[in-house]
Parts: structure tokens; C-alpha cells; sequence
């Protein structure tokens, strides 16, 4: 099995050089950007919005009920869940030692979960913990149409306007974001190829599956995992992460690779608006490395539309 | 079950955190599940490091304080500025670096602070990614102020001569 290195690659040439980030409300849906890569059948079988914002320690699992009370009608199942730990990305020094598993809040008193507020159907998840709300949309059924990026934003801008106005009006505080976060799952098959796990270099061409000498080894499955920093004007404000990895298709046991694409980073300012700028953003940095990091064979399968 | 089971898991995937993300993949071992009652013993884990049972003390203590703990307007400690330097110091405290001093800060944050070997070293964590680095080495002259948001690579060779010297 080979891993891919840890190594940080900055980004910034990926970027068109004279993007500059417009000022505008922040809040409004984004225009896309016309040289954005589009494909007609992406494999997206998942999509993340996640703000991550400083913890509210006056927001308990008390309030989940009235929160839930306004938005019942939409997201009708309700269940808990273990809180996720609080995330930063941070440059400039070497991690020495292993990331910390225990939170402060942990030690203060009992910590409060994780919500999941799921529609009836599945499709979208609200989740909602002391520091973070998050947006999923999932594919649930093989024929579901991925509803794009502006659909899934404006879903999570609601739910967001919503939960402010409920912390505002339970006088629970104001909600500051210090870390944006979008996730991209893939679920990639070749048609045809029954061998997939032995052909990641017909997927991403950052595997070659080529070895130094001629010795026959055979390749069972690999697994690819990169990390890139993102720059704005020079300086880093995030990372994209990358990873490929073998699994299956649970409904007919049929063999996938499955990508995922992570792009997290801090906003400007803890405001609203420049958190969903930078989510829009970052949704540019997901889209475009997704292109980066597949080969045109795979851009023929999934229908590209504007390939250079 | 809540999460999207689509997927079973062929190898361990530990690349990074899963952060709201609900396509897993299911190991074919069974794993144990985690309930609402065992929250408390899952998460209260116990410090690996001296250094971290001993920070994590002072955090503790400070995020409990009373509004005007400091006969003024100061406010407890903010429990994301505590995190974010608990994780900073988990990226910068080598086995030999000296424990630092945890001082409250009236803004909500918090002050780590070093003063020996002929070091003075302060870092004041108001919020994550709002810091400010004061450096002092009286033997060299050397100084440095400045303000942090999330490149902390001045803060490595103050460190570094703090953790050697």
C-alpha cells in the first residue's frame, strides 16, 4: 500500500493570478465563475457547509427543543450525536505532538452533543452543537441529481439566519465564525474496470502505480492522502485536503474509490458574511482541485463541459 | 442508523477529522456505540503530558470565573481562545520546553508566559487567531513584538532557543 507524503504545496498558482474578492454583502448567492470547471454527472455523493463559530456556554441542550420547535416542519427527525472537536489551521510550526482529544468543555461539565436535524426523506441534515452548524446534503438514492452548490448555500443561509435569530431572541449571544469548512465526498467508478483499487492512476495523476524497478508487485489497493496550503496576497489562510481511498458500494457490494476534498480555513473577520465569502471561496478551491486532481479520462465519464 | 452507511470501509482512514461528514465507511468490525451516557467518560480523557494536565488546570479554573474576577471587567476565559491554546501549545511544547506560566486575561483569553534562561517569552491568546508575541533574550538582545493570527513561525525559534539553552 503507498501513501502520498504529507507534503504542503502551496496553491496559489491554481488560482486565476488577478482573482481579487469582490465586496458585496456576502450573504447573496455567488456568481459562477464562468472558468469554473463544470461536469454534467459529477460523482458527488456528499457536500459539507460547516461554520464553525466561538462557543456559546450559554446555549444548552435545552434550548435544542425550542430551536427545534421553529424548524420542525422541514427537519421532522431529531437525534444526538458525539460533539465534534474544534478545529483551527494554524502554519509555521511542525505539530510535534499528536492532536489533543480532550476539550475544555468536557472538564467543565457534562458536554453537550451534537444535533442532527434530518428531513424526512434524508437528503439534508442540519447539525448544531455549542461551537459549529453544519449543512449536509447526501445522495440517497442512485438516480438523485447532486441539486448544486447554490441550492445547498442558500438552504444553509436560512438555516444560519434562523439560528441567529433564535440566539438573539433567547438573548444567548452573538454568533462569531472562526473557521469555515466544505467537504466535497465522491463516489468514482470506471465503467468497466471490475479492478478499480488497482488503477488509481487512471483516476488522479497524482498516482503513477509505477515502481522504480521491474519487480512484479502486485498492487491490491492504495490509498493517497495531500495536503495543500491556500494563500491569499502571499499569506496562508487554509489548507485544501485531499484523499483517495478504496471502499464499496454498500447497496450492491460493487467496488468504488472514494475522494474526499476538504478546504477549510479562518475568515477575516468574525462576521457573517465574510464567513460566507470565504465558504464560496473555498467551494472555488474544491471545484478546482477537484478538476486538478483527476485525469481527463474521468472528466470524459462525468460529462465536462468546459475543459481547456 | 443516522449516518449514510453507503459506503464500507476497506482500510482505516485517519487522514484527518471527520467533521460533519455522514458517508462513512463502516469497518467490518462492529464498532462500539457511542451513547448519550457514555459522552462524559468518552471525552473526559486523561491528559497524556505534565504539561497538559497542568495547563489544563488553569484553563479549567479560569473559564469558571465570575464576570469582574478582576475587580474591573473581566470576563472568563473564552472556552475557543482556552482550545486554541491548548492546541497551540500541543504544536509547540517539545519534551524539554519549560511549562509555561497560564495567566487569566481580562479580555477573555489567555497569557502564556515563560521568564527564565534569560528568555522572556509572552504570548497573550485574546481569541483564535487573535494573539500578540513579546520576546525578550537578554543574552543575544534579540526582541521581537508582534501580533499572530495563524502563522505562528515566529514563535518557533523563541521556542526553540527556550527548549535548548
Amino acid at each position: 500500500m503507498c501513501e502520498g507524503g504529507l507534503q504542503e504545496t502551496s496553491f496559489q498558482a491554481m488560482m486565476p493570478s488577478d482573482r481579487k474578492i469582490t465586496r458585496d454583502s456576502g450573504m447573496s448567492s455567488p456568481s459562477r465563475p464562468d472558468d469554473l470547471p463544470d461536469f454534467k454527472y459529477p460523482p458527488v455523493n456528499e457536500v459539507v457547509l460547516s461554520l464553525q463559530f466561538a462557543s456559546i456556554p450559554s446555549f444548552h441542550s435545552a434550548h435544542i427543543g425550542l430551536f427545534w420547535q421553529k424548524i420542525r416542519h422541514e427537519y421532522p427527525k431529531v437525534s444526538a450525536q458525539a460533539p465534534l472537536q474544534a478545529a483551527f489551521e494554524t502554519f509555521g510550526i511542525i505539530p510535534v505532538n499528536p492532536a489533543s482529544p480532550f476539550q475544555i468543555e468536557a472538564l467543565l461539565s457534562p458536554p453537550m452533543p451534537r444535533f442532527w436535524f434530518e428531513e424526512q426523506d434524508g437528503n439534508e441534515l442540519l447539525q448544531i452543537q455549542q461551537d459549529r452548524i453544519i449543512h449536509n446534503w447526501r445522495k440517497r438514492e442512485a438516480e438523485q441529481e447532486y441539486p448544486r452548490y447554490e441550492s445547498i448555500r442558500r438552504r444553509f443561509a436560512s438555516d444560519l439566519e434562523r439560528f441567529v435569530d433564535f440566539l438573539t431572541t433567547e438573548s444567548l449571544g452573538k454568533l462569531r465564525p472562526n473557521q469555515c469548512e466544505v467537504t466535497y465526498i465522491n463516489t468514482i467508478e470506471i465503467p468497466g474496470e471490475e479492478q478499480i483499487y488497482r488503477h488509481l492512476e487512471r483516476i488522479t495523476p497524482l498516482w503513477t502505480g509505477c515502481t522504480a524497478e521491474r519487480y512484479p508487485l502486485e498492487i491490491e489497493h492504495a490509498t493517497l492522502q495531500t495536503r495543500f496550503v491556500l494563500r491569499e496576497d502571499g499569506r496562508p489562510f487554509g489548507r485544501a485536503y485531499v484523499s483517495f481511498g478504496p471502499a464499496l458500494l454498500a447497496s450492491q457490494n460493487r467496488p468504488i474509490i472514494r475522494l474526499e476534498i476538504t478546504v477549510r480555513g479562518k475568515p477575516r473577520d468574525e462576521s457573517i458574511p465574510e464567513a460566507f465569502r470565504l465558504l464560496d471561496q473555498e467551494r472555488e478551491v474544491v471545484v478546482r482541485t477537484f478538476a486538478a486532481v483527476t485525469t481527463p479520462e474521468m472528466w470524459g465519464i462525468w460529462g465536462r463541459v468546459n475543459a481547456k | 442508523m443516522p449516518s449514510n452507511t453507503a459506503l464500507r470501509r476497506i482500510t482505516s482512514e485517519d487522514f484527518f477529522m471527520d467533521d460533519g461528514v455522514t458517508t462513512v465507511s463502516k469497518s467490518r468490525r462492529p464498532e462500539p456505540e457511542i451513547t448519550f451516557d457514555k459522552f462524559w467518560s468518552h471525552y473526559n480523557v486523561a491528559p497524556e503530558q505534565k504539561w497538559q494536565v497542568e495547563v489544563l488546570k488553569h484553563l479549567v479554573k479560569y473559564a469558571a470565573l465570575s464576570p469582574g474576577w478582576d475587580s474591573y471587567v473581566g470576563v472568563p476565559l473564552r472556552l475557543d481562545a482556552g482550545f486554541f491554546a491548548l492546541s497551540l501549545l500541543n504544536d509547540i511544547m517539545r519534551p524539554r520546553t519549560p511549562m509555561p506560566q497560564v495567566v487569566p486575561s481580562p479580555v477573555g483569553g489567555v497569557q502564556l508566559e515563560w521568564h527564565e534562561k534569560n528568555i522572556d517569552l509572552e504570548l497573550h491568546i485574546a481569541a483564535p487567531y487573535e494573539c500578540e508575541l513579546w520576546f525578550e533574550d537578554h543574552r543575544t538582545g534579540e526582541r521581537v513584538s508582534r501580533e499572530l493570527s495563524n502563522d505562528f513561525s515566529s514563535l518557533a525559534a523563541p521556542i526553540a532557543q527556550l527548549t535548548s539553552r
